[in-house]
């Protein structure tokens, strides 16, 4: 969740540096800044990506799993529908993660990009109080 | 020996039966103007209707798996649910079946799982956030969040400031207006209204938009096609594609200048003037800036490896 709150308060940011970046190109003097900002930019996009992945990671592993996690073959509906939303919503932040990379100061996209990642983690707070046997994973160490 | 114990067991299947046949609820109670109603109700199907009235009405059949119905009313707020066990297995059918009587003016606050949910006539702060659900509204006004996860959106003559929101269902929308916030995944979104500001953020699905009274457009999609209809009177657009294709049709010749990025591996076909995309001398990059009329509103327009028309 810490993510999405820092990349909330970021948000604004990239309005900035495509000012700074059009200010750069309109002069015609150096290009290298607006690279320099791109990278920046970049690593910063991964960063965000990494934290949000271990924060799902752990918010999954932190839970008792939910069935619906752990039943890909169930026919419950709903269920198949939420593992179904969070393997399209993953799939499109990757998408989107890529489409960043390539235009890191394109606002629209960190929106979209935000969203996304909002919705993965509402989806999990979501399925969380689904009317559904909570069960532990199998695996993993017994004390 | 056998036909003993069905001759003992028929009574109880029947009292089981009977034990879980839907219970039905008829329930009216006054609110004050206004009031904040939250609704919960998991699966089944809800209508919320308007009427004039001072007071709500909750009319029909629980849950077949009901642990009790809940219609408290404590000064300004209302709380209705049918409670359902921690866990339970089954479907849609056999959920509530409910009719909901509301004053017109209300902020209400309703959530679902399964269950379908269809609004009519309302005025206020609308939320509805469903799971698998779908969701049907028509004239609501104020300003209206409607959220499903795999479900789909049907709205017809909604007004004001409206959100819609789903991941994989599809919106459908027509005859709306006012200012619209389409969030999708990989459904559909096809909307034919006469909203001035329209926001889209999609991912993979298309979106067919015919838009006549548009001012200012915003959208981004990733890989998902956008065919556009609009009007003259666009003033302002901000689009991105990466690799879907957009085509901008405009219904007369509008007042804009135009600025096409087409990135790396995009291509652009302007039929609105003559002027014809530029090629970078070293890449396949093309960029194309052009004003149609005298080019008084501002239309950017960017691609990754899409390819943008405008006529």
């Amino acid at each position: 969740m810490c993510s999405i709150l820092w990349l909330t308060q970021w948000r604004a940011e990239p309005e900035l540096i495509q000012v700074q970046t059009a200010n750069v190109t309109t002069a015609t003097i150096d290009t290298s800044a607006s690279v320099e900002v791109d990278n920046h930019l970049i690593e910063l996009i991964n960063q965000i990506a990494q934290t949000h992945q271990s924060q799902l990671e752990g918010f999954i592993r932190n839970q008792y799993t939910v069935s619906w996690q752990l039943s890909a073959d169930n026919k419950e509906h709903i269920q198949t529908d939420i593992a179904k939303a969070l393997a399209e919503l993953e799939s499109a932040s990757v998408q989107v993660q890529a489409a960043l990379t390539q235009q890191p100061t394109n606002q629209q996209l960190w929106q979209l990009w935000r969203w996304i990642m909002q919705r993965q983690i509402t989806l999990l707070q979501q399925g969380q109080k689904l009317p559904f046997t909570h069960t532990r994973p199998s695996q993993g160490n017994t004390l | 020996m056998s036909s003993i114990k069905y001759a003992l067991l028929a009574p109880l299947m029947a009292i089981s039966a009977l034990t879980i046949a839907a219970e039905p609820v008829d329930q009216q109670q006054d609110v004050a103007a206004n009031p904040n109603v939250s609704v919960k109700v998991q699966r089944g199907n809800v209508e919320f209707i308007r009427w004039d009235n001072n007071s709500i009405q909750v009319k029909g059949e629980l849950d077949e798996l009901s642990e009790g119905f809940i219609f408290d009313v404590k000064g300004n707020t209302v709380v209705i649910e049918d409670k359902l066990p921690r866990s339970y297995q089954g479907s849609n059918k056999q959920g509530s079946q409910l009719t909901i009587y509301l004053p017109t003016q209300l902020s209400l606050d309703a959530e679902g799982v399964s269950a379908d949910f269809a609004l009519s006539q309302l005025n206020g702060q609308i939320a509805i956030a469903l799971v698998s659900g779908n969701i049907e509204a028509k004239q609501l006004s104020g300003s209206n969040k409607l959220t499903t996860v795999s479900g789909n959106i049907n709205s017809e003559q909604l007004s004001g400031k409206i959100k819609l929101e789903t991941v994989s269902g599809d919106i459908d929308d027509k005859d709306s207006k006012g200012e619209a916030e389409f969030r999708l995944v990989s459904g559909e979104l096809d909307t034919q209204s006469d909203f001035t500001q329209v926001s889209i953020d999609q991912v993979s699905g298309d979106i067919e938009a015919t838009l006549s009274q548009i001012n200012q457009i915003n959208m981004v999609t990733i890989s998902g096609d956008a065919n556009l209809n609009l009007g003259a009177q666009l003033s302002k657009g901000h689009l991105e594609t990466i690799s879907g294709d957009l085509t901008m049709a405009f219904s007369a010749a509008p007042n804009l200048n135009f600025m096409i990025d087409g990135g790396p591996g995009g291509k652009i076909n302007n039929q609105l003037t003559d002027d014809k995309p530029i090629k970078q001398k070293y890449s396949s990059s093309q960029s194309l800036q052009f004003k149609s009329l005298s080019g008084d509103g501002q239309v950017n327009i960017n691609t990754i490896s899409g390819r943008i028309s405008v006529k």
